[in-house]
């Protein structure tokens, strides 16, 4: 069931009521006093949000680095690494350190042997490939005789911990978990040694792990498939067009060296922010992250992603043609998050399909009824560099992608032609208040959503902000300004997949 | 000069540490050392029944200015008869977007949206129910809608056939994921394809469906002695509590009893059975037999067994088949437990097709190590530390506590389950986890179903046993979408956005969520 998102729903609802009674800066103000920030010398700072219903308290360490950090080559790297954070570190997960890190070289060694036969591709040589792999995998268990497997997790877990998990996106890498508020220390004392001294071991089965997420994910769903292709044609030169988890060729190819220079170059002190919520001191906390991540040397902030999406210059269309039923995604070029016209293009999403009384669950779904979900997003597939403005629809049983192509450029010609009503407005205005009371309602949604707004808005009061203030400003001539500016042919890209009965002919192995 | 030098640096560094604010050093984790955990009451839950049989539970939370209700309705998969499966879903459905005698579905939808508010019906297994959520000072306007929804549903004959049309566009995806068409066919093979626990939609059930159907099943169910409503939020508890009697306390008592739980049995099948993908280069393994109830008195031993054999990162399967042998991103094992009938056990992962052989193999291993030899002591210890350290997570937000209440007196369960669960995996030994894992984990019994592309296996599937071919063809042509469509099991909420695939977790999803076997009732059954 889903009992989390209604409730979430529910709570999203609460923000109508703090404007209408407190008023929208009241409401920042109100939550100000519970929040309190430092930084470290070494850069890495902290949001405290003091929340005393129950003894518990939720962590969350936002690394300001995500696929989009990553070239060819590489790809999937960030993604990898965020697995390997939870290995261990040198002094967790470990036997013998020293005889560990030797067989682990060794490993090395053998997955060099490997890799320069992979990279002849369909010149390698049988014979060496499998000697190599061997080799490998023998390499591989010697390693394993050293490592303490899961401790890392395990010590979280042993005191109490949930919610243990980490996640990464185009744009950032967050690492999660809630303890009882006692066991503060825990988490700084592990944490901490995680970015401090980390330890990439079991390396290369991991890799296996990641390519089977890839197989589960991105290469044996629909879906999967055509998000792949669409990204590749949507960027022609920025890194959002690149698959998250990687290619696998990329995958295969990676070696431990290449994770660990990506971990020094990317998780800097400077680039990092942890936000604690819950029962806690704020001062506690500051004399704790003095004390253990204090410990991060200081380093400069990585460089931002320099390569520019260019403008487009023609519609450009991906179709695959797979057993499966059809699905379409359509995506326009815009700016990004932080860009003045972001809350816009929110306030566009949600006329669109925020509800069952929006445009498009209103034509496609309820009206002309050739879609079961219609749905529209701001940004896609991350928020920090420019991205799209993305269209998608799953069409009904006995209807076609174009069908619903079709009525999405019906629903999007209106918007340019005529302005919407000011009923329209005032909903999604209501709606995004909302929003912004509705991420507060656990300590894990206000830790994920301040750490959000910090780093990707850089500063954590833009959620208000944003969707308390800045809002109301909108008006219809600003949202017709935008489809006529933002959603026409030549800036789109089209992907939609068409069903074929006759089922794809088995992969080469 | 050197050692002045020295000297001094020394005297410096003497005088920062001095004054130096941070007196504390780092304490690697094994020696730290805990304050105990601050104290804080529990609140209690206000229970109520009214003259009519409706069970109220009421509960403030003032943190924030909303009201939430969560309602349960008794019914189960039997009251569905097996020519109309969809039936119960889709009455729920059409209530919620039907509309009612006196405003059209579209204007509740508009009114709702407007407020921000949400209305929600389901259907599920044991039990069906519904949700209401808005603002403080919403809550007067929304709550009527509610009950003119479950007093006077419309079911007009469109929305019935925008509904019917969703569920038919359900039908007609139902394989092209290959995890939650395996998982179908897994519960039909364990179940029986008949059982109501296991049978499924398909053309002809939802074409059979006639709006008369949903009058009587509205009728019949959707009856005061059948439902509990629990409310929890910003209000003062007197008068809501007046004013939910007042509202609940005007609907008239049903005439049919409810139907008593069927029975959920172990189907007599073949044991290697497989779905033929060519067009997959993974596998998904599925492999086990029927499970067990939470009433059952070794329930307590087999969720120590579950926590160290199958469940996260803390468990035998993830260390040793994902980190270890890099076989799967998913892989899990349960034997799981449902309040009212026999739950589902089963151990699985997806592979790469060339790994399938190996990851059968693997997971019989792991199962049959957990029946020969006792666990460690560290690895029960672990286990009960994750259960009992974690406990305080069960009342940190109050609408668990509510939720949780009602659920229990849903299924019979005393209100204090929870607790008697922590005193019983408390006493749980390393002879019971060995004693329960050899009577209920039946290797030889376990069926095994495959979803893969059998031309890139690492083996024969026949090492197993005779091998089934299972077709997963759907019957029945697609009827013409003129009349419309029908839904794709619709969540609570409003339309659901079709997920782009983004952030990647380290853990997967775990089963019980979302796609994987999801346990047999609303209910989580991990303790």
């Amino acid at each position: 069931m889903t009992a989390r998102s209604f409730r979430t729903l529910f709570l999203a609802v609460a923000a109508v009521l703090v404007v209408a009674v407190a008023g929208h800066a009241q409401s920042l103000a109100e939550f100000e006093k519970k929040v309190t920030t430092f930084t470290l010398d070494n850069g890495m700072k902290f949001l405290v949000v003091e929340r005393h219903e129950a003894p518990v308290v939720s962590f969350i360490t936002f690394a300001n680095v995500g696929s989009s950090n990553e070239t060819k080559g590489i790809t999937g790297v960030a993604h990898l690494f965020e697995h390997m954070a939870f290995k261990g570190t040198t002094t967790i997960g470990t036997k013998d350190l020293a005889a560990e890190t030797a067989a682990v070289a060794k490993e090395d060694e053998a997955f060099q042997k490997l890799r320069a036969e992979l990279v002849k591709g369909d010149r390698a040589d049988p014979k060496a490939l499998e000697a190599a792999r061997k080799e490998l995998e023998e390499a591989k268990a010697a390693a394993r005789a050293f490592v303490v497997n899961g401790e890392f997790a395990e010590a979280l877990e042993k005191a109490g911990a949930t919610g243990v998990n980490a996640f990464t996106s185009y744009d950032f890498t967050g690492y999660i978990s809630s303890l009882p508020s006692n066991k503060l220390e825990l988490w700084f004392s592990l944490e901490s040694d995680r970015f401090l001294n980390p330890f990439l071991r079991d390396f290369y089965a991991e890799k296996d792990v990641v390519m089977e997420e890839r197989r589960m994910g991105n290469e044996n769903t629909p879906r999967g498939k055509l998000f792949e292709e669409f990204g590749s044609i949507a960027f022609l030169a920025h890194p959002y067009g690149e698959p998250l988890i990687g290619h696998m060729s990329d995958l295969q190819a990676l070696p431990r060296a290449k994770a660990e220079a990506f971990f020094r170059e990317q998780y800097a002190a400077s680039n990092l922010t942890a936000v604690i919520v819950g029962d806690v001191d704020p001062k506690h906390c500051r004399d704790l992250a003095q004390t253990y991540f204090g410990r991060l040397p200081k380093r400069p902030r990585p460089e931002p992603v320099v390569t520019r999406e260019p403008p487009q210059k023609g519609e450009r269309r991906v179709v695959l043609e797979l057993p499966s039923q059809p699905y379409l995604v359509m995506g326009f070029h815009k700016p990004d998050f932080n860009h003045p016209s972001k809350i816009r293009f929110d306030v566009l999403a949600d006329i669109l399909s925020g509800g069952r009384s929006s445009r498009l669950h209103q034509s496609l779904v309820k009206d002309k009824k050739v879609a079961i979900r219609a749905f529209a997003t701001p940004n896609y597939p991350g928020s920090r560099y420019p991205n799209l403005f993305l269209f998608m629809a799953i069409p009904a049983q006995g209807h076609t992608p174009e069908e619903c192509e079709a009525a999405i450029d019906e629903e999007i010609g209106k918007l340019r032609t005529a302005p919407v009503t000011q009923e329209e407005l005032d909903k999604a205005k209501v709606r995004a208040r909302a929003m912004v009371v509705g991420g507060l309602d656990s300590n894990e949604n206000i830790a994920q959503n301040l750490a959000y707004y910090e780093v990707v808005a850089g500063d954590w009061r833009e959620m208000f902000r944003r969707g308390l203030e800045t809002i109301n400003e909108v008006t219809a001539a600003e949202i017709q300004e935008l489809a006529q500016t933002w959603l026409v042919k030549e800036n789109r890209s089209v992907g939609l997949i068409r069903t074929v009965q006759k089922p794809e002919p088995p992969k080469a192995k | 000069m050197t050692t002045n030098r020295t000297r001094l640096v020394a005297a410096f560094l003497f005088l920062a540490l001095a004054l130096c604010p941070v007196a504390r050093a780092q304490v690697p984790y094994r020696e730290l050392k805990y304050p105990a955990l601050n104290d804080f009451q529990v609140p209690q839950v206000d229970r109520t029944v009214l003259d009519n049989g409706l069970t109220l539970f009421l509960l403030e939370d003032r943190e924030l200015p909303t009201v939430t209700l969560s309602a349960f309705v008794r019914f189960n998969v039997g009251d569905v008869p097996a020519d109309k499966v969809g039936l119960a879903n889709l009455t729920t459905q059409v209530m919620r977007e039907g509309g009612t005698t006196s405003r059209t579905g579209d204007e509740i939808d508009l009114e709702l949206d407007r407020r921000a508010a949400e209305i929600g019906f389901f259907a599920g297994t044991s039990l069906g129910g519904f949700t209401a959520s808005s603002l403080t000072d919403q809550w007067d306007k929304v709550f009527p809608i509610l009950m003119d929804i479950l007093q006077n549903p419309a079911f007009p004959q469109d929305k019935i056939d925008l509904k019917k049309l969703e569920e038919n566009s359900g039908i007609a995806r139902r394989n092209d994921e290959p995890f939650p068409a395996a998982v179908r066919e897994y519960r039909k093979l364990v179940y029986g394809a008949d059982s109501p626990y296991a049978r499924h939609t398909e053309y002809a059930t939802i074409a059979a469906v006639t709006r008369d159907d949903l009058v009587a099943f509205h009728r019949t169910h959707f009856r005061p002695e059948r439902m509990m409503v629990a409310v929890f939020g910003d209000f003062r508890l007197d008068e809501m509590k007046k004013k939910l009697v007042e509202a609940f306390g005007k609907l008239p008592r049903g005439e049919v009893p409810a139907s008593k739980v069927p029975a959920a049995t172990e189907a007599a099948g073949p044991r290697v059975n497989l779905i033929a993908r060519p067009d997959v280069n993974q596998s998904v393994v599925l492999i086990g037999h029927l499970g067990g109830r939470m009433d059952n008195p070794d329930y307590f031993a087999l969720e120590v067994l579950n926590q160290i054999l199958g469940s996260g990162f803390v468990s035998r399967l993830f260390r040793r088949l994902r980190t270890e042998e890099g076989l799967a991103y998913s892989v899990f094992g349960f034997f799981q437990s449902a309040y009212d009938h026999e739950g589902l056990c089963y151990f699985g992962c997806s592979t790469k097709s060339e790994n399938t052989v190996k990851a059968i193999k693997s997971l019989f291993r792991e199962i049959g190590e957990v029946r020969k030899s006792e666990v460690t002591d560290e690895e029960l210890a672990t286990a009960k530390d994750m259960f009992l350290n974690s406990f305080v997570f069960n009342f940190d937000q109050r609408s668990k506590i509510i939720d949780r209440l009602m659920e229990l007196e849903y299924f019979g369960y005393p209100a204090d389950f929870l607790e008697i669960t922590k005193k019983n995996i408390e006493k749980v030994t390393k002879a019971d986890v060995r004693r329960v894992a050899e009577k209920y984990l039946q290797p030889d019994k376990m069926k095994i179903l495959v979803l893969g592309n059998p031309q890139a296996f690492d083996g024969k599937l026949e090492e197993f046993g005779a091998v089934n071919p299972v077709d997963i063809t759907i019957p029945g042509a697609p009827p013409a979408p003129a009349g419309g469509p029908g839904a794709a099991p619709v969540p609570a909420k409003g339309p659901a956005a079709p997920q782009a695939p983004q952030a990647q977790p380290a853990m997967g999803t775990a089963p019980g969520t979302g796609s994987t076997p999801a346990p047999a009732s609303a209910a989580t059954t991990q303790p």
